[in-house]
Order: structure tokens, then C-alpha cells, then sequence
């Protein structure tokens, strides 16, 4: 199974690596981020891409799919591949930081969105959203929408994501001054819809009297919304995390109330320039780890919102 | 020969490993979490670096605060640290003048000052417990993101400023209102028109 696995993603590097070899003068980017299924990745892939045949490269487009053997083989072949640099979401805090040193070595540049990795002077850069800000944005409008009252639960992300942490840890330094606000359940439902799904129907046969839901991210929040609709239960309190436009439309429709906006999209264009800058002056002439804020948006704003970027 | 060696080294290992894990242990006698990290380096920091930094590049509260409601990117660029595309800039100012509102009930203190005199408040000094952002942190040049191992450890440490500023506020007067009031402190300005809600490190009443 699992040597099947790496068989096919070999082919698909194979099968993607060649279209890339008609380079332009500038040379190829490679784009490498988690499943383009969540539509904040295919947000990030997209920026960037758009960003690098804006500036005359090319570009190599791949997903590891959270899977660190698989990154690392990609890894190899676009350092075999001899890529400009690499725009990456890495897959793993920890793990991610062999391929990157390889690649540096190979004298190749990274430039990390999103998650970051735990060691500095590896990557060029690491631009990431400023989780613990946005975070404290959401709990702020989610105790708002409570009434600074009530029971609720907690949807928590992937336990080796660093952003799970930092975004319960954000929600939790608001929440907790609230005395009357009970936390009756806090659980992972690991970043995926559908365990959300199941999550929030028990969390709602445990808990009858729940009033508000608070999600490490969007895709949870949505699962946890169509638990509370099949239950009749529309009248939970439900924020996410991320600004997708499926949380877009439920808050629209008055379902979901709240999200935080992590602007991915900017934030892969900007790690292009990065590349770009460096590529040419040899240097970014910012600090490698750098942090974005993130924007609250409710129904006063969600129309301005599109694939992650909201418009002024 | 070879396999010799190998023997010795593998009757070797056991023994050093156990040794590591000692040290380990010794080393971790008191294990620390990273809020307690953060506090121990803002603790350790504060009176030697902070305060003095803070004293140092300190600006008039007022020259900041006009500029900036008139005209903010020329307020960032003379007065703001750190700003980026990403990210607001901040600003560290002294000042003083007469305390117009207050709510010192709320776990999120406040004191609202008039600074020019005109009988309307310009700006509100955080007295916390509860301080809100990450304005101390952000600006000191000597805390650096890249030092940091995540946003984690650097949420804390801000986090941590927070609390020492809190901490070193002076027991407030009852009859806070119509008082006058110097200060030390940083804010963050998204732009000309956000509230400047200043972190005070150092607060003095002036007598009654």
C-alpha cells in the first residue's frame, strides 16, 4: 500500500516535472502546498502561481498532501529538477526541515507560507498568518454574538499543526476572562469536514444545552454547521477560521456568523516577490519569519470577500 | 577485528544512553512551559532593556497622534516601528494630560486622556488585567520573530510584557477623572482613524 502510494506520486512528479523543462529565462518555481481539496491551499497554489508567470517564470505546481515522505520526494526531484526556488506549505513543523536543508544546499531557495517550520536560517523566508491575532479577532466577535454567556465547544485542528495550538491558545486568552461562559466539550476534529461532522453530533447528544461553537478552522466549521442544521439546531453560535467562501455563503445566509480572514492568497504572492528579490539582489531585505494579520469578517464585510482576499 | 569492535560498541551503548537520559533529567528538574520561558526572559529583561529602550526611543504622545490623524503614512514613516504590508506599525510615545473618562471596573481597565487640552480625549491608556495586542512586543527592536521558535512562544512572550506593564501600574485614585496623568507607553495604529489604545509601562499621577 503504502509503496503503491509512492509509485504514484513518483509518476505524478514525472508526469508534471517535464512541462516544466520549456523554462523561460527566469527559470521555474516550484509551488508545492497541502491537497488543493481545501480550498485555502488551492487559494495559496493559485497566488503564488499567478504571481510567478506575472514576473516571467514558470512553475511546477505539486501537493504533498500532509504526508512528509511524500514532500520529501518531491523535495528531491525538484532539486534533481534544479528549480529556482520553492514556494512551500510545508507538511510537518519538524519533518519539513531535512528537504528544505537539502535543497539549500543544492542552492536552492524555500520560501514557507502558512505553517512554519521549527528551525530559522533554513528558509528564506517564512510568512505566516498572525494566528494568535486573528484568533483573539474571533473569540472577540464569538463572545460578542454569545452575550459573554453560555455553554460552548471547542473544535480543535491537527494536533502536529503548530496553527491548532496557536489558535486555541488565541481563542483562550479572550474566552477564559468570561466567567459565564462554560466550555462543555473541546475535541480534534483534525482540520476535516466530515469529522466534524461526527464530532458535533455527539458534542449535541452529550450537550442539548449548547449555545455556541468556536472552530480552529473553516472546513470544521462547516461540518459542524451541517450537524446543527440536520439537528434543527441553526440556532448555535458557529465561528471559524480561515475566511473561505463557503463560510462566505453560510454567513450570508445567516448560518455562520463569524470567520478571520487569513489573506493566503497575498500571502503566496508575496512569497513569490520574495523569491523574486532574492533570485535578483541576492537578499529579501526583510526578516526571515514575518507575521500577517488576519481580518475579521461577519456579515458587515463578507461581501467583499472572494478566494481568501478581501477586496477594499 | 571488526566484529569486535561492534561488540564493544554495542555494549558501550546501553550505558551511554542511560547517562543522556540522566542529564536530560537534571537539565529538566524544573520543567518549564513556554509562557514560563517567556516570563522569565521579560523578567529578566525588563528593568536593564526594556524600560530603558522603551525611555529612550520614546516620542511626544502628541506630535505622533496629530501627524497620524492627518496624515498616516507620513506618521509611519517618521514615528511607526515595523510596519509592513502584513503587519501595522507601532509606535512608542511619552505623555501626559488631564484623565477625561475611566473605567477601572472592567477587567480590561482603562484611563481616557485629553493630551492637547481641548476637553475631549485623544487617547486611552490599557491598565489591563487584561491588555489587549501585541504593541510592547512589536515594538522593541531586540524581540525578533526569527529568535522565536513559533508564534506560539512569541504570543506568550508578548503576552508576558503585557502582564509585567500591568504589574508595575501604581494603585489607581479613586477619583481618577479630572486628574492629571504622565506616561510612557506603546500602541499600535492600523490607521489615522483606529483609537490609540496605549500600553503604559510607566504611569504617574501628578498630586490633586
Amino acid at each position: 500500500m503504502k509503496r503503491r502510494h509512492l509509485i504514484a506520486s513518483a509518476a505524478a512528479i514525472a508526469l508534471t516535472l517535464p512541462f516544466a523543462a520549456f523554462a523561460q529565462d527566469q527559470g521555474t518555481i516550484g509551488i508545492v502546498t497541502p491537497s488543493h481539496d481545501n480550498p485555502f491551499f488551492k487559494a495559496e497554489a493559485d497566488g503564488a502561481a499567478a504571481k510567478a508567470e506575472e514576473l516571467g517564470y514558470d512553475t511546477v505546481v505539486l501537493t504533498h498532501d500532509d504526508d512528509p515522505n511524500r514532500q520529501s520526494e518531491i523535495y528531491d526531484s525538484l532539486i534533481a529538477q534544479g528549480v529556482s526556488a520553492v514556494i512551500l506549505d510545508n507538511a510537518g513543523a519538524d519533518a519539513s526541515v531535512e528537504p528544505i536543508r537539502r535543497a539549500k544546499e543544492a542552492g536552492i531557495p524555500s520560501f514557507l507560507i502558512d505553517r512554519e517550520i521549527t528551525e530559522s536560517g533554513v528558509a528564506v523566508s517564512q510568512i505566516v498568518s498572525n494566528n494568535y491575532q486573528g484568533a483573539q479577532l474571533g473569540a472577540e466577535a464569538f463572545v460578542e454574538f454569545m452575550g459573554e454567556e453560555g455553554q460552548y465547544a471547542e473544535l480543535l485542528g491537527k494536533e502536529s499543526d503548530t496553527n491548532a495550538g496557536i489558535r486555541s491558545s488565541g481563542y483562550h486568552d479572550v474566552i477564559d476572562q468570561y466567567p459565564d461562559l462554560e466550555m462543555i466539550a473541546q475535541q480534534s476534529a483534525n482540520w476535516s469536514q466530515t469529522e466534524a461532522y461526527t464530532v458535533m453530533e455527539s458534542m449535541l447528544q452529550a450537550n442539548p444545552d449548547i449555545k455556541g461553537v468556536i472552530s480552529g478552522n473553516d472546513t470544521m466549521a462547516m461540518g459542524a454547521w451541517a450537524a446543527l442544521e440536520a439537528a434543527g439546531r441553526t440556532d448555535v453560535i458557529v465561528v471559524g477560521f480561515d475566511g473561505s467562501n463557503d463560510v462566505r455563503d453560510s454567513i450570508q445566509n445567516g448560518g455562520i456568523k463569524a470567520t478571520v480572514l487569513q489573506p493566503a492568497y497575498r500571502q503566496a504572492e508575496l512569497a513569490v516577490e520574495q523569491a523574486d528579490a532574492y533570485l535578483t539582489d541576492g537578499s529579501t531585505g526583510l526578516d526571515e519569519k514575518q507575521l500577517m494579520d488576519c481580518v475579521l469578517i461577519t456579515a458587515e464585510n463578507a461581501d467583499n470577500l472572494e478566494t481568501f482576499a478581501l477586496a477594499d | 577485528m571488526i566484529r569486535l569492535i561492534a561488540i564493544v560498541a554495542a555494549a558501550a551503548l546501553p550505558l551511554a544512553s542511560c547517562k543522556i537520559v540522566e542529564k536530560a533529567d537534571d537539565a529538566d528538574a524544573v520543567p518549564q512551559d513556554d509562557a514560563s520561558r517567556m516570563a522569565a526572559i521579560v523578567s529578566e529583561d525588563w528593568t536593564p532593556r526594556v524600560l530603558p529602550t522603551l525611555s529612550e526611543m520614546a516620542v511626544p504622545a502628541t506630535d505622533v497622534l496629530s501627524l497620524a490623524r492627518s496624515d498616516f503614512p507620513a506618521a509611519e514613516d517618521r514615528y511607526g516601528i515595523g510596519g509592513s504590508e502584513g503587519a501595522p506599525s507601532n509606535f512608542i510615545v511619552r505623555g501626559g494630560g488631564t484623565v477625561v473618562d475611566a473605567d477601572l471596573e472592567s477587567r480590561a481597565a482603562r484611563l481616557s486622556v485629553d493630551l492637547d487640552g481641548d476637553g475631549t480625549a485623544d487617547a486611552d491608556l490599557q491598565l489591563g488585567p487584561v491588555i489587549r495586542g501585541t504593541a510592547l512586543r512589536d515594538s522593541l527592536p531586540f524581540y525578533v520573530f526569527t529568535d522565536f521558535r513559533d508564534q506560539i512562544e512569541f504570543a506568550k512572550l508578548a503576552r508576558a510584557l503585557n502582564d509585567t506593564a500591568h504589574a508595575g501600574m501604581p494603585v489607581l485614585p479613586e477619583d481618577a477623572i479630572g486628574r492629571d496623568v504622565s506616561f510612557t507607553g506603546a500602541f499600535t495604529l492600523t490607521d489615522g482613524e483606529a483609537a490609540a489604545e496605549i500600553v503604559p509601562v510607566t504611569l504617574d499621577w501628578s498630586a490633586p
